[in-house]
């Protein structure tokens, strides 16, 4: 099975899960679309990562697990 | 070992894989990192307010999820390599201020970094190897590359 999460009823493929100083990322691909973004997950509420220097940050740590 | 021989070593070991990676997908008729080659709309960032977790399973057809997946990771991959300074990205213009604006375009690929650090890893470049494929009729494999790698070492030693 598959885990897909839903954001604004846009469906996105979660292609990694992530642990970074005790904060929950996801990492997700538009099903439908040409669209990805990086989630962090805080008490059950996600949002996008905007901030450049944590985006650098956690999408280095998920390359290091990836390659 | 210090720090920084450390993190040298996991640079240059995930390059190599990397370019492994890449080779394969040349070889499986994916010629080029952008994904334009594909004819797809370059991937760009989306920006998504805080709202609920939303989490569901499901079964995708194998090859969506495969193209998904494969997308997402080439994307990964430059972060990965983006360390050792070969892949520079320029946030200044990314899809974080402009959901809109394709990260690939931000792509560039330093070509002398990257022939710099080919020739000392290795005695030659990548380009070296499609050149001496052109004039042999060598296959375009990973296998034939490090079969290069290794007459070129041979040669010079």
């Amino acid at each position: 099975m598959d885990k897909t999460i839903v954001l604004d009823d846009k469906e996105f493929l979660i292609c990694q899960e992530i642990n970074v100083d005790n904060i929950h990322y996801i990492y997700c691909i538009a099903i439908d679309g040409d669209e990805y973004t990086l989630l962090k997950e805080n008490d059950g509420m996600v949002e996008s990562v905007t901030d450049i220097d944590e985006f650098k940050k956690v999408m280095s740590m998920i390359a290091k697990e990836n390659i | 070992m210090d720090n920084e021989e450390k993190t040298i070593n996991i640079v240059n070991e995930n390059y190599k894989r990397m370019q492994k990676l890449l080779n394969e997908e040349y070889n499986n008729g994916l010629k080029h990192l952008d994904e334009r080659e594909y004819g797809e709309e370059p991937l760009s960032y989306g920006i998504y307010e805080k709202q609920p977790l939303k989490k569901e399973e499901k079964s995708l057809k194998t090859e969506v999820r495969r193209k998904l997946v494969k997308r997402a990771m080439i994307l990964v991959m430059t972060f990965g390599i983006g360390v050792a300074g070969i892949v520079q990205y320029d946030f200044s213009n990314s899809g974080l201020e402009n959901p809109n604006v394709s990260n690939f375009d931000n792509l560039q690929i330093d070509e002398q970094k990257l022939n710099e650090y080919e020739s000392e890893e290795h005695g030659t470049t990548y380009q070296d190897f499609i050149d001496y494929a052109k004039e042999t009729g060598a296959p375009i494999t990973q296998d034939s590359y490090e079969d290069f790698q290794e007459l070129t070492k041979r040669g010079a030693r």
